[in-house]
């Protein structure tokens, strides 16, 4: 299972990638919630507000594929990109 | 010493007007531009820099030499501090000040002037105002 | 108008020069903004005439807590669209809504039409139509330097005035003409440049110097530094200063959701080389801030034009971002940041929604080269990439060149069905998409929206909803954002703090300056503003099911995967059912 951060979510990491967690997790919001507590609390606000990043599973919208309780699999990749609300 | 303000970066200055808008607010109890000490401008169009024109803190101030009431009186740190009850509304010190940092306040018939109170610089986004020594300018 | 109990309109009658001023009790119930300006709309409007009558009206509205509270910066412009026929409604900030209320008026209601070409000079001591003959034919920056030093109110306007002017576009009448708002902003979408135009109205040069005294000031200063705090030092507002809006180049080129080439395809080759990023390291010059906002998303880039032999350079500053580098850029198959900022330079000169233009010149460059129509017609070769010949063509666009060029100033819908190539002409409603083909949300979310923007509702958000997909949930959220956003548009909240201003920032806010509302009253002035609109659009004709969607949205995939006509008929159709049972709903 691989992570992937872009853009200004990168100044929380430790760089472009991470490694998958090492704790067990099933769904995406279980790995979600995994990562903001690895990652403090800055992290966690991004990622649990809604509308701020967009994330892809395997290249894909996650609306289509069970949304945040989508199950994962090994060999999955879900990536987190920022996003930001037009006006 | 007290310190004086200074807008020492205004090359980062956005033009929000937040300076104005707390400076009416807290000095004059009023919602409106008109009644800010600090003057926020551009230097021809929006696609010009912006200035800051706020008084100096001048130590040998202009205003006050030329008041003939003695509204005036010189603060420490350097500037002036208006004393409204003797002021008679002649505008010679908005004509004196080389700034044109002295802004009469066509309603009350009074000069409004930079305490150098600094709220305008706590309400900066950009640090573009700043609070400093006055031995250091 | 703030510490009275009325809304306060400025009407003018560019015919006779003649103005008169109301007082309405009875519209306080309705805020300000797009509640009022929707009711102002209602009450002088005329759907038996034609769209650009002199006798239609144009209107402006500032919101309750207009400048005084941070990011409530934006004035509404209500009108008949010249280019859908439909509900015609835009936004600006700059220094509009801060002129306006400096100046003591609330709304301004424009009817008639000039007998030569006018501005209009409002202060809060003297209002009236001068004489714009020697302007009329000017650029947008021609027209702001000459009225900035022409008003100048004995020197001391300097940064208190706002001028709004059109382009040469908008006098001629292009459908989708803009209004230039401050050099940086705009009122860009559904050509209010041209309802402008249609009455010989150059410009509206507004300024204002009343003292308003603060009738609460602690609770007042107590609300208004809690709110700007918000705004300055936490990260909800840091994104719109840092790179802003052209951040999502990279995350929607990802997604797939980037639509590129007349949307022949969701990503682009050379995002990378258009990004936010890229912008930033060499173009971005300056940050500015419409009046009343402390974040300052407005992000200048500069480029150097080379505009004769022998080393001769100008420098050219011109704002960008997210939706500009997709229809100017991507929509273009143009990857390189100096070309896209001439681009922009040019339409914003001209002045016309940029928007609008890049969707157009997408679909004339994809018929060009499909063969619907000849170099008899576009007078040059079109193709993706090519820059020097699109700045030529949106000249002919503005100036109306030709046939071709009249018809493609109408918008591509028009265009398209005189034309062909209806197809892959990729307008919503009459409206040219915005930049986001996501899915669902944000293709219904245009074809519901009252002025079929990506805004309306914000469509393109529930796309990358972290829920499944349920067809009945989206029309519930695309409903329920409508009308929170009718409520927000009456403040008027720049959507940028749209995290900021939630339900109880807005009472306390409000209620520190005289309000006394509840969180019912906010819930209540959406609905009824939202029912208004809704009945707007009823009179002048428009019908949801009469909305046909261009087939290339079902044919290049989205970031959520190919759409399906069918699925994107039934959610109009169900939400459709939402908004006929408003429109019947009573209100006293």
């Amino acid at each position: 299972m691989e992570v992937t951060f872009y853009g200004s979510i990168k100044k929380h990491t430790n760089g472009d990638k991470i490694f998958s967690p090492k704790t067990t997790h099933q769904t995406l919001r279980e790995l979600l919630g995994e990562l903001g507590e690895f990652y403090g609390e800055d992290f966690s606000c991004f990622l649990q507000s809604d509308e701020t990043c967009l994330i892809l599973i395997n290249g894909k919208g996650i609306a289509l594929s069970g949304g945040i309780d989508s199950i994962l699999r090994a060999g999955d990749k879900v990536e987190i990109l920022p996003f930001v609300e037009a006006g | 010493m007290p310190k004086i303000l200074r807008p020492r970066e205004m090359n980062k200055c956005l033009g929000c007007f937040s300076c104005m808008t707390v400076c009416a607010a807290t000095g004059q109890k009023n919602h409106s531009l008109v009644k800010s000490a600090i003057k926020i401008r551009t230097t021809g169009g929006m696609d010009s820099s912006f200035i800051a024109i706020v008084c100096l803190a001048c130590q040998e101030p202009a205003c006050m030499e030329v008041c003939p009431s003695d509204a005036l009186e010189l603060r420490d740190g350097g500037g002036v501090l208006l004393v409204p009850d003797k002021c008679i509304g002649c505008r010679q010190c908005e004509t004196a000040c080389i700034m044109r940092a002295v802004n009469f306040d066509e309603e009350t018939k009074k000069p409004i002037i930079c305490r150098h109170c600094g709220i305008c610089a706590r309400f900066c986004p950009h640090d573009c105002l700043q609070m400093v020594e006055a031995s250091e300018v | 108008m703030i510490n009275e109990k009325y809304i306060r309109i400025l009407y003018v009658d560019m015919e006779t020069g003649k103005i008169r001023v109301e007082q309405r009790e009875d519209l306080v119930a309705y805020l300000g903004g797009v509640g009022v300006a929707s009711r102002l709309l209602r009450e002088n409007m005329n759907p038996d005439l034609a769209t650009t009558d002199p006798a239609q009206p144009i209107v402006f509205a500032i919101g309750a807590g207009a400048y005084v509270f941070p990011v409530l910066t934006k004035a509404v412009a209500m009108f008949i669209s010249p280019l859908t026929g439909d509900l015609g409604e835009s936004y600006a900030g700059a220094r509009m809504a801060m002129s306006m209320f400096m100046a003591g008026y609330d709304a301004l209601v424009i009817t008639g039409k000039a007998p030569k070409p006018s501005y209009l000079s409002v202060s809060n001591d003297n209002v009236s139509v001068r004489d714009a003959r020697a302007i009329w034919g000017l650029n947008v920056d021609e027209t702001g330097r000459t009225l900035r030093d022409r008003e100048h109110h004995r020197g001391q306007s300097v940064g208190k005035r706002s001028i709004i002017r059109i382009g040469p576009a908008g006098e001629n009448g292009v459908a989708f003409a803009c209004v230039c708002v401050d050099t940086y902003r705009h009122f860009g979408r559904l050509g209010l440049g041209a309802a402008m135009g249609s009455k010989n109205l150059k410009a509206v040069s507004i300024y204002g110097n009343r003292s308003i005294p603060i009738l609460d000031y602690k609770s007042y200063f107590k609300a208004y530094r809690e709110i700007y705090k918000k705004c300055t030092s936490t990260d909800m507002m840091a994104k719109y200063h840092d790179a802003g809006t052209p951040i999502n180049i990279m995350p929607l080129n990802k997604a797939g959701g980037l639509p590129t080439r007349n949307m022949q395809s969701g990503t682009f080759e050379a995002a990378d080389e258009v990004c936010g990023d890229t912008f930033a390291q060499k173009n971005l010059v300056r940050k500015m801030a419409c009046t009343g906002c402390p974040v300052g998303c407005i992000h200048i880039g500069m480029y150097r034009r080379e505009f004769d032999k022998g080393h001769e350079y100008e420098a050219i500053n011109v704002s960008y971002d997210y939706e500009l580098i997709f229809a100017l850029g991507t929509f273009l198959g143009i990857g390189n940041t100096d070309d896209i900022l001439a681009l922009i330079d040019v339409v914003e000169q001209t002045g016309m929604d940029a928007m609008s233009t890049g969707v157009c010149l997408g679909w004339a460059t994809d018929a060009f080269q499909k063969g619907y129509v000849t170099t008899e017609d576009t007078i040059i070769e079109l193709e993706f990439g090519n820059t020097a010949n699109y700045l030529l063509a949106i000249r002919y666009i503005a100036d109306r060149a030709n046939e071709f060029y009249h018809s493609l100033g109408k918008g591509v819908k028009h265009a398209s069905s005189k034309y062909g190539g209806e197809d892959f002409a990729m307008h919503i409603a009459g409206n040219e998409m915005a930049g986001y083909h996501t899915g669902y949300g944000s293709l219904v979310g245009a074809a519901v929206g009252a002025r079929h923007s990506h805004l309306c509702n914000g469509g393109y958000s529930f796309d990358q909803d972290k829920s499944e997909f349920d067809e009945d949930k989206l029309v519930e959220k695309l409903f329920a954002e409508e009308a929170e956003r009718c409520m927000t548009n009456s403040l008027v909240m720049c959507l940028f703090a749209r995290k900021i201003y939630d339900r109880q920032t807005i009472l306390e806010a409000l209620n520190s300056i005289g309000w006394s509302l509840t969180d019912e009253d906010l819930t209540d002035v959406g609905k009824r503003t939202l029912r208004d609109k809704l009945l707007i659009k009823k009179a002048l004709g428009f019908k949801q099911k009469s909305v046909k969607l261009p087939k290339r949205f079902f044919e290049t995939p989205s970031m959520n995967g190919m759409l399906d006509e069918e699925v994107a008929n039934s959610i109009i159709r169900k939400y459709s059912e939402k908004a006929d049972a408003l429109m019947k709903e009573k209100f006293d």
